[in-house]
């Protein structure tokens, strides 16, 4: 499915900036017309709607752009049944606002290729929504264990030290909401990690129509599969709270427990920016939160840079040493 | 250069701001110069006295045309004595050092030495090269007036970093001494001891590796999350809680608390009117 402009004709994608359907050549704000594809095409091979030049995609993928002519296609039947996300995060920063977040963070990292944000390079960066799933859980958190309290002092010639015994015991509710999972086999968990929180108050009922514009995928991997990540960042939170509450001990010895009272999720797709630079024969992807603009990335090292930059340290350092020697000297 | 300049902003500004610390205590001038009115009595401009004869007729007119070029400046006297004596029947203990001491100050109050009418500054160094029972030989550096008040305790550091090979090569050595002298009561400057000198050149290379590993050390980023995030409210609820003492025990260990000894006094110097230091090579 592409979306089309009933003004112009061009191809209509959703607009970060006005959070509404947009056409790039004309301007025109939600003048939008579906056009399907026919369910021979959703069946066999995917052609471009446009230009009818096949599309390269893969499984699972829910939303492309044709190498081609550019047209942002939508597939409706990859969208479906429990495919279909429950809820989805529009994108909230632009291309432009995101070329500048990823500026700033690595203005902060000094040996990065002067090319890095190259426009030739950073104009391929697409947006992406990963899908995540979202869990809710009721959770509750009982310790028991021992703590002990030292007090020490001096009498004479001898040295006194007093332990006391405490029986210790917090039972604690916990209500979590919305912890995230990416459920994508192509995103690294630590990187999606990385890039929360995310708002949830920008989080809509799905709609085709703002993937138009965008990258997409569905899961790889199920609710089932993903939720033992889900349940372990929920125990690391109720753990570190718990914790929290244990105050004032010498030591502590005890064991937490965990018990799930109720859980729920949903199935949702995440706004995520995607730059790829390759530099000497490697490529360094930087991911940027869609909506917070959060960068993760590491940036490539300019090896002269740094041989230059040592030189200069080390120039510098032994200036400062000649300099503080001198002083040293007078006073 | 923006990226250099804001990567190098502390290292520059230290460099800027230990310059500046350089040469406000390397260019001022000192008061006590300005009014000094040089003696008239002298009965002798000799400033290179070589009885040992260990120096040629050129080599003590190159020190002493350094000495009368540097006495201008630091508005000092500069004496180079050397001899050739034997000290065992005078030294107590064996301390020739104190001997040393001794002659070297007695030569400069019998001569008339001294630039300045009211303090007498000058420097004056007495090298002996006769080898000791003990095998070594000695020399030290007598100072008086500004020259002693400029050194401020530095003659040992002057001499023993200047004069280590006078034995093998005396015309290099007293010329690298006169130079120290020199610049110790012009700037004030004394060599510090050569510890300073390797923990600045340790610094120097610690702190050079770790910026070369700093380069290579980079945080995909930082995590924003905290054990509160997704936890409504921010915070759970305590269902139940208990902090129930239950028991206790004493152990006790003999440890006498340390003798104190009471501290003694470090006694305080006498002033003499001359300062010095000196050593063997």
């Amino acid at each position: 499915m592409i979306y089309t402009c009933a003004n112009c004709g061009g191809n209509v994608i959703f607009d970060p900036k006005s959070q509404h359907m947009k056409c790039p050549q004309c301007d025109a704000e939600d003048s939008e017309k579906a056009q399907s594809s026919s369910r021979h095409q959703e069946q066999s091979r995917l052609q471009c709607q446009a230009c009818g030049a096949p599309l390269n995609i893969k499984k699972e993928t829910t939303a492309c752009k044709c190498e081609y002519c550019g047209t942002y296609h939508v597939i409706e039947s990859r969208l479906k049944g429990e495919k279909r996300p429950h809820v989805v995060m529009p994108f909230r920063l632009t291309k432009d606002e995101v070329i500048a977040c990823i500026a700033k963070s690595v203005g902060s990292r000094t040996y990065a290729p002067d090319d890095f944000l190259s426009k030739k390079t950073i104009e391929k960066m697409e947006g992406r929504y990963v899908p995540f799933w979202l869990y809710d859980y009721d959770l509750d958190a009982v310790y028991k264990g021992v703590g002990t309290k030292v007090r020490t002092w001096r009498s004479g010639n001898y040295v006194y030290t007093e332990t006391s015994y405490y029986n210790i015991y917090r039972n604690m509710e916990f209500n979590y909401n919305k912890i995230p999972a990416d459920a994508s086999e192509a995103m690294a968990d630590d990187v999606m990690d990385l890039l929360e929180p995310f708002d949830y108050n920008d989080l809509y009922d799905f709609k085709e129509k703002y993937l138009s514009g965008f990258l997409g995928r569905s899961y790889t991997y199920t609710a089932h599969e993903m939720a033992p990540r889900a349940k372990e960042k929920a125990e690391s939170s109720a753990k570190a709270l718990v914790q929290e509450t244990i105050q004032g001990y010498s030591s502590t010895n005890g064991k937490l427990n965990f018990d799930y009272k109720a859980e729920n999720q949903n199935y949702t797709l995440l706004p995520i920016w995607i730059y790829d630079f390759k530099y000497q024969g490697k490529t360094y992807s930087f991911h940027v939160n869609g909506q917070s603009g959060q960068v993760v990335g590491i940036a490539p090292i300019d090896r002269r840079r740094v041989i230059g930059y040592s030189m200069a340290f080390t120039a510098m350092s032994a200036i400062i040493a000649a300099l503080i020697y001198c002083v040293i000297g007078v006073i | 250069m923006k990226r250099f300049l804001r990567h190098f902003i502390i290292p520059i500004s230290l460099i800027v701001i230990l310059s500046i610390c350089v040469a406000v205590l390397y260019l001022r001038s000192d008061p006590a110069l300005k009014n000094v009115i040089k003696r008239t009595d002298t009965y002798t401009t000799q400033r290179v006295f070589d009885k040992a004869g260990i120096l040629s007729s050129s080599q003590k007119a190159q020190l002493k045309e350094l000495i009368d070029q540097y006495e201008k400046e630091i508005k000092s006297d500069l004496i180079i004595y050397t001899i050739n004596q034997p000290l065992a029947q005078y030294a107590y203990h064996n301390d020739y050092l104190a001997v040393m001491k001794k002659l070297a100050d007695n030569i400069y109050d019998q001569t008339p030495f001294g630039y300045d009418v009211t303090d007498r500054s000058g420097a004056l160094l007495l090298v002996n090269f006769y080898r000791q029972p003990n095998g070594k030989r000695y020399f030290y550096m007598s100072t008086m007036g500004y020259a002693k008040k400029r050194i401020h305790g530095g003659e040992t550091a002057i001499t023993q970093h200047s004069l280590t090979d006078i034995g093998s090569a005396p015309f290099t050595s007293l010329k690298d001494y006169l130079k120290k002298t020199r610049r110790a009561i012009k700037y004030g400057f004394i060599a510090p001891k050569n510890t300073v000198l390797i923990v600045l050149i340790i610094l120097v290379i610690i702190s050079s590796m770790l910026h070369f590993w700093y380069a290579f050390y980079q945080r995909k980023a930082q995590d924003l999350t905290t054990a509160q995030t997704y936890v409504d409210g921010g915070k759970g609820k305590m269902l139940g809680y208990d902090n129930t003492f239950t028991h206790k025990n004493v152990t006790k260990r003999y440890d006498p608390p340390p003798k104190n000894n009471g501290g003694g006094n470090r006694g305080g110097g006498g002033g003499g009117s001359h300062g010095g230091g000196g050593g063997s090579f």
